[in-house]
């Protein structure tokens, strides 16, 4: 064929049958460079740097594509020591989130005429910041303004907010929504280890040949440690004790579907039944704690047969449990909201440390008693956010601690508040006494998020100035106040994380944040600056300055980080698990604590609590006759869904209504069928939801997903009384069939 | 203070801060701290090609062998990675993701159980989306057996979306065109796992090689996922293994959604009219056979060119169905497997059939020697192509294998509406056609004519609408069924379609009845009128009708997620 020729024939036979063309590009890969396999072509990085994911506190590393100094795409780290070269459906989709067209991208005031948001100038905003803020304390006292944080924000934004909320600003109550998913772990360490301290690292998953979920679904809320879990070798047991048939306990070798709350009556029995059996670790026991002899005589009354009516589990299957405990050689413990979100919560899950305890199964690989934490800083802002404690585990309340502080941070003693915080259910209390009347929200959703919403709605109008600070304008919380603070988000600013297994990881800054959107940090500083406490601060200017300040504040204490250099070295390890002391040579990317079986009690020794089970604060009843359970719904949500739902893909990926998981049974009896519409009523509240007939729970219970905005206009406002976390858990409702059910 | 806030310049502290405000607002656009950080791997060989091998076959493919999706279910706990994987890896659009995960659970108390189960393209033996294709924009590799869309060959007429019984082959809106997962054949190039393999934190997905031989026998066996569309269609390849059987008896995810399908409205019009339109041939050309003393001639040269006007109103309506239109021509490419390539031959010759027809009356007679003969052969070739396009169209859908579209229910539809529209649309044309040329005969017979034509689209309406209200008996089914579903949704989300699909057709049926009994008292004027209005209701009714056909149809699909 003449070459003249080619063309038009190849242009015809492209017309009749074309094989390749500007659609197939679109979709070309090519290889990624920088140890990528194939990405598309149009995505191809120019550089790629690693930092941990913003979610949850599984702490997973990102591999973040760069084109021209901006994150154009990302995949999961394989070299980090964390999630091992995978992600759930929100690390993904963790860049996606930030485009979307609802960012707060400048300050928003309520309007005086209209009532409306509008937007206005930093200046003014900051201004009206202080001079509103500062009149309601001249008012009414310092202390009559609060702010409730987040566990979402870095360590060096937790720290400076914490300093300069209560140093500079002479607030005394501030707290975080790390209230609601990890107060009661760290109150139950406190109180047993003698300091807040998870002791296990995530190759305990792959270690342990018996592993103990209670209250914890991590197929769904941490997929990434449940990596670990299918990972393990030894064909372990796995124990889910949970009211419902979730996605973990189909996975598991032995699923406990005990009646609601009767959790701490099971376990209590099952230390009987160790100790009766001589299935214990005496010699552990009494060379490293203390009270063990008061808990044995305690847990004497549980019979089997009484735990076997309370719970609703046979005795057989709680005479397995033990069984497999005894026989296990590495036991594990893992919990999470199950435990931490209850009435009883702190006691629950020092029923379970209490368990490793006695059975030995603590400091040595793939064991522990394991708190699995929410929130992807939540224990940050445990340990440095200044908030109900003082700096890195310390107290307000303790002299020689405020000493300690003032001395570091170059401060007068006398600005260190001399009382401990009002925790977030006591500032919403004080909201309603009147004695809180001004409030700023850090990057967090109350209005959504909180137990009882309805009632906090309420509270709103008692506030006379609500600030809030958040990278979206639309948050149920942005929505109803008085001042908007637009935030940079993750990945558009830089600090650092601590993960469930005390790993210290590195944010980094690859996205432009959106208009005048600024990080934390920086309205910090700029609030410090406005508010007339610049000096104080003058060593802060950037979060690697207060890196070193909070290294300064650990130093001597468990979680003592001052052998970590810079952030470089967090960088290059793919983070860092405390402690690391000074000098301290790091040689174990996976470390537990508690190898020496030295706990942080004076004595040295752990230390069994326990007290006798409650009944619920709302058992049902005659006109509430179901228990409502409530939960995550699916990996591809996040707590309130400010963020999740801005991802299309994801919103594909969980039902878009809000829905309710009905026994058949029930459904029957009620004439309820499938996806009718239904009312569930609690005495706070009714709501209408579809209706999902599924024998994954119980009959008489109900299950709700909370990252529906109704979900908690139903849940009872009752707490903790040590670690006053919301019992979010278990409440009374009744459910009926409505409209004629389908529409 | 509240006037340093509206006169900043007067207090020098607000110089100061908005100094310190201004270096920070700059200070956040600032994009080079990362480079602090940046990675040092530059030169390291792809890893994540290494470490994911174990996912593909060790050895080559060897003859009768294929690759497959292999899903160990026990593995999968439901987290969905692998869709956000597709997505990202696969630089797909919005929400595009060709790996969708569903839910199997059970109501049953003895035994509690929920199992995720993760889907893409099957990349099945006998491929239906490439059976289906008119323009062979599919092709199954001949030696790893991945079928493969050809973005650019396809013209975005949906057909293969349809064929489908997986909901695999999704369509482009903005692109005018399907995409479909080709299991990341690129990657596979380079020896490295597909997207979603790499990205399944349990390695629940993974690249296997099947026996061609074995798919089929286990396809025909039904061998399959409980939950799924029968194997023996398509014989897809994709293997999902349990230690534990799954049991029958699972309801799926989306089970009980009632979420309409796409109602597809070019098709809804072009399907009726063009159906409308080859009924109304028969019926012209019955009356031509029945009526010798030819009175109907005299208003042929109208008729014929308002009947192929409708034909073209249809086929204009076919062509805006197109995401790609320009391309329509390629439509006849998979005539030799594609019931759609077929109807598109055979409406395109009874296009050709009908306009020359039409055409005919308009030439003058020295140019056409034997008019009447080629008159009458081209009257028949009108009807016989336009029925032969009509059968295609039946078994586009009847290949589908959905229930509510099978063979005899759509013939009942399709032929139906010809029978009963065709009439309509004469009966609508003839007074129309009398008034227009004014012969003193012509208006009497069309009167006539247009009454009788009113009494058999009345009757033709009524069992029309008798036969399409059939599935409704399906609602007390035991089970579920499939037809359940279309009843539920017919009288259920479509409810107002289904309203006006009835009001419209009983009408239709009142007012034709009234013109045929009262046609004779009057005037053509009163009877075109009557006609046009009766006529307009009845075809009102079967645009309805179609609506439902399509929106109301259980699609079947992989087991889907929770919809609320």
């Amino acid at each position: 064929m003449s070459s003249a020729l080619t063309k038009p024939v190849s242009l015809v036979r492209d017309l009749i049958h074309q094989k390749s063309g500007p659609l197939t590009r679109e979709l070309i890969q090519q290889p990624g460079g920088f140890g990528l396999g194939n990405i598309p072509a149009s995505a191809r990085p120019d550089r790629t740097t690693m930092m941990v994911c913003g979610f949850c506190s599984t702490g997973c590393g990102l591999n973040i594509h760069l084109k021209d100094r901006q994150a154009i795409g990302l995949t999961p780290a394989k070299n980090s020591p964390v999630n091992l070269g995978m992600a759930c459906p929100k690390g993904w989709e963790a860049l996606e989130v930030l485009k979307a067209k609802d960012r707060a991208t400048m300050p928003l005031t309520r309007c005086a005429g209209s009532g409306d948001l509008r937007p206005t100038e930093w200046h003014i905003a900051l201004n009206e910041f202080c001079d509103r803020f500062k009149a309601i304390q001249k008012e009414h006292g310092n202390d009559s303004v609060a702010f409730i944080s987040t566990g979402q924000i870095v360590n060096e934004e937790m720290a400076f907010l914490g300093a300069l909320a209560k140093f500079g600003m002479g607030m005394i109550h501030g707290d975080g929504n790390t209230r609601q998913c990890m107060a009661t772990a760290a109150t139950a360490y406190k109180q047993s280890f003698g300091f807040d301290a998870p002791p296990f690292t995530y190759q305990d998953f792959e270690e342990s040949d018996v592993l103990v979920f209670v209250g914890a679904n991590p197929c769904i809320a941490h997929p990434i440690m449940w990596e670990r879990v299918m990972r393990n070798q030894n064909n372990p047991e796995i124990v889910v004790v949970d009211p419902r048939k979730t996605e973990t306990a189909m996975q598991s070798t032995q699923h406990l579907a005990l009646a609601p709350k009767s959790d701490l009556t099971l376990f209590y029995g099952l230390a009987r039944l160790l100790i009766d059996n001589g299935w214990i670790d005496r010699e552990f026991i009494d060379a490293h704690t203390t009270e063990f002899d008061a808990f044995a005589e305690h847990v004497a009354p549980y019979t089997l047969e009484r735990v076997s009516s309370e719970t609703g589990i046979s005795p057989d299957a709680i005479l397995h449990l033990a069984h497999t405990i005894h026989e296990g050689k590495k036991v594990s413990f893992w919990w999470t909201m199950g435990v931490n979100q209850s009435y009883e919560g702190t006691r629950l899950a020092q029923s379970l440390i209490n368990l490793a305890l006695m059975t030995g199964n603590i400091g040595r690989p793939g064991t522990g008693a394991n708190s699995i934490t929410g929130q992807c800083n939540a224990m940050g802002s445990r340990m440095f956010s200044n908030t109900t404690g003082l700096f890195a585990g310390r107290d307000f309340e303790k002299e020689h601690d405020r000493k300690d502080v003032a001395e570091i941070l170059g401060i007068d003693v006398g600005s260190i508040p001399q009382e401990n915080s009002l925790a977030y259910n006591e500032i919403i209390d004080g909201i309603e006494s009147g004695k809180i009347r001004g409030l700023w929200v850090i990057a967090t959703n109350p209005a959504h998020s909180w137990i009882n919403q309805n009632r906090l709605k309420e509270l709103r109008e008692k506030l006379d100035f609500l600030v809030v600070q958040d990278m979206y304008s639309t948050t149920e919380t942005a929505q109803i106040a008085d001042l908007v603070l637009p935030a940079a988000a993750w990945g558009e600013k830089e600090g650092t994380f601590i993960n469930s297994e005390r790993r210290i990881g590195l944010v980094k800054k690859v996205s432009a944040a959106p208009g005048q959107a600024l990080s934390d940090f920086f309205i910090f500083r700029l609030i410090a600056e406005y508010w007339g406490c610049g000096e104080m601060f003058e060593d802060w200017g950037s979060p690697a300055d207060v890196f070193e300040i909070i290294k300064k504040l650990s130093a001597g204490r468990p979680n003592d980080i001052t052998g970590i250099t810079d952030y470089h070295m967090i960088d290059e390890a793919g983070g860092i698990q405390w402690p690391l002391r000074a000098g301290e040579e790091l040689k174990d990317s996976q470390r537990r604590l508690f190898e020496d079986g030295q706990f942080y009690h004076a004595d040295g020794k752990a230390k069994f609590y326990f007290e006798a089970p409650r009944e619920m604060p709302e058992p049902p009843d005659e006109d509430y006759p179901f228990t409502l359970l409530t939960g995550r719904g699916s990996a591809s949500q996040w707590h309130t869904q400010t963020r999740t739902s801005k991802s299309a893909v994801l919103r594909k990926l969980y039902p878009k209504t809000i829905f309710a998981e009905i026994h058949p049974d029930d459904a029957n009896r009620l004439g309820i069928r499938p996806e009718d519409w239904v009312e569930v009523a609690s005495r706070r509240a009714a709501i209408e939801v579809k209706a999902l007939i599924t024998v994954a729970v119980q009959p008489g219970q109900i299950f709700i997903p909370m990252h529906y905005k109704l979900t908690n206009q139903l849940t009872h406002d009752s707490f903790d009384p040590y670690s006053k976390q919301p019992s979010y858990k278990a409440c009374a409702v009744t459910i009926r069939q409505t409209r004629g059910g389908s529409r | 203070m509240i006037n340093a806030v509206l006169n900043p310049e007067n207090d020098s502290t607000i110089g100061a801060h908005s100094d310190l405000l201004g270096l920070l607002l700059r200070d956040q656009q600032e994009m080079s701290a990362v480079e602090r950080f940046s990675m040092r791997h530059d030169e390291q060989p792809s890893c994540q090609v290494q470490q994911y091998r174990s996912l593909l076959p060790a050895t080559p493919l060897e003859e009768g062998e294929q690759y497959a999706f292999s899903v160990d279910l026990d593995r999968c706990s439901g987290c969905k990675a692998c869709v956000t994987a597709c997505h990202n890896l696969n630089g797909l659009d919005d929400h595009e993701a060709w790996r969708d995960v569903g839910l199997l659970y059970s109501a049953s108390t003895e035994l509690p159980m929920m199992q995720h189960v993760t889907a893409a393209c099957h990349h099945c033996v006998n491929p239906a989306c490439m059976n289906a294709c008119p323009t062979n924009a599919y092709e199954k590799d001949p030696i790893t057996g991945i079928v493969k869309h050809l973005d650019d060959q396809c013209f975005g007429c949906q057909y293969c979306t349809l064929a489908c019984p997986y909901g695999v082959p999704k369509y482009h809106e903005k692109k005018g065109i399907v995409r479909k997962c080709d299991m990341c054949s690129q990657r596979l190039a380079n020896d490295e796992a597909p997207a979603c393999a790499q990205a399944c934190p349990h390695e629940a997905i993974a690249i296997t090689k099947v026996s061609v031989t074995e798919a089929r026998s286990r396809a025909t066996e039904g061998e399959f996922i409980t939950g799924a569309h029968n194997p023996s269609y398509t014989t897809p390849t994709t293997v999902y293994k349990s230690r534990k059987p799954l049991p029958k008896n699972l309801l799926k995810g989306d089970q009980h959604d009632l979420t309409p399908e796409h109602a597809h409205l070019p098709l809804v019009l072009m399907l009726v009219l063009i159906q409308v339109s080859a009924g109304a041939f028969l019926f012209l050309q019955l009356a031509r056979m029945l009526n010798p003393a030819a009175v109907v001639d005299p208003m042929l040269p109208f008729l014929t060119v308002g009947i192929f006007g409708v034909s073209q109103l249809a086929l204009a309506a076919s062509t805006v169905h197109l995401g790609r239109p320009l391309y329509a021509f390629r439509g006849i490419l998979g005539i030799r497997h594609s019931w759609m390539s077929r109807e598109i031959a055979a409406f395109g010759a009874y296009s050709a059939a009908a306009g020359t027809y039409a055409a005919s009356f308009w030439v003058p007679e020295f140019l056409m020697p034997f008019q009447p003969l080629f008159q009458q052969y081209l009257g028949y070739a009108a009807v016989l192509t336009g029925y032969i396009g009509l059968a295609c169209s039946i078994m586009i859908y009847e290949c589908t294998q959905r229930r509510f579209w099978n063979g005899t229910a759509t013939t009942m539809k399709f032929v139906g509406t010809s029978l009963c529209g065709g009439t309509a649309l004469l009966m609508m044309l003839a007074p129309i056609v009398a008034l227009v040329t004014g012969d003193a005969s012509i208006r009497e017979f069309a009167g006539t004519w247009s009454g009788r034509l009113a009494i058999a689209a009345s009757a033709l309406t009524l069992i029309k609408l008798l036969t399409d209200a059939g599935v409704l008996r399906h609602l007390t089914d035991a089970t579920f069924t499939s037809r359940k579903k279309s009843a539920r949704l017919i009288l259920g989300p479509l409810r107002s379609i289904t309203t006006g699909r009835a009001v419209c057709a009983a009408l239709g049926i009142v007012l034709t009845t009234t013109l045929g009994v009262f046609e004779g008292s009057l005037p053509l004027m009163g009877t075109a009128a009557l006609a046009a209005v009766s006529g307009s209701l009845i075809l009102a009714g079967e645009f309805a009708e179609r609506y439902l056909f399509f929106a109301a149809v259980d699609a079947p699909r992989m087991p889907g997620g929770l919809k609320s």
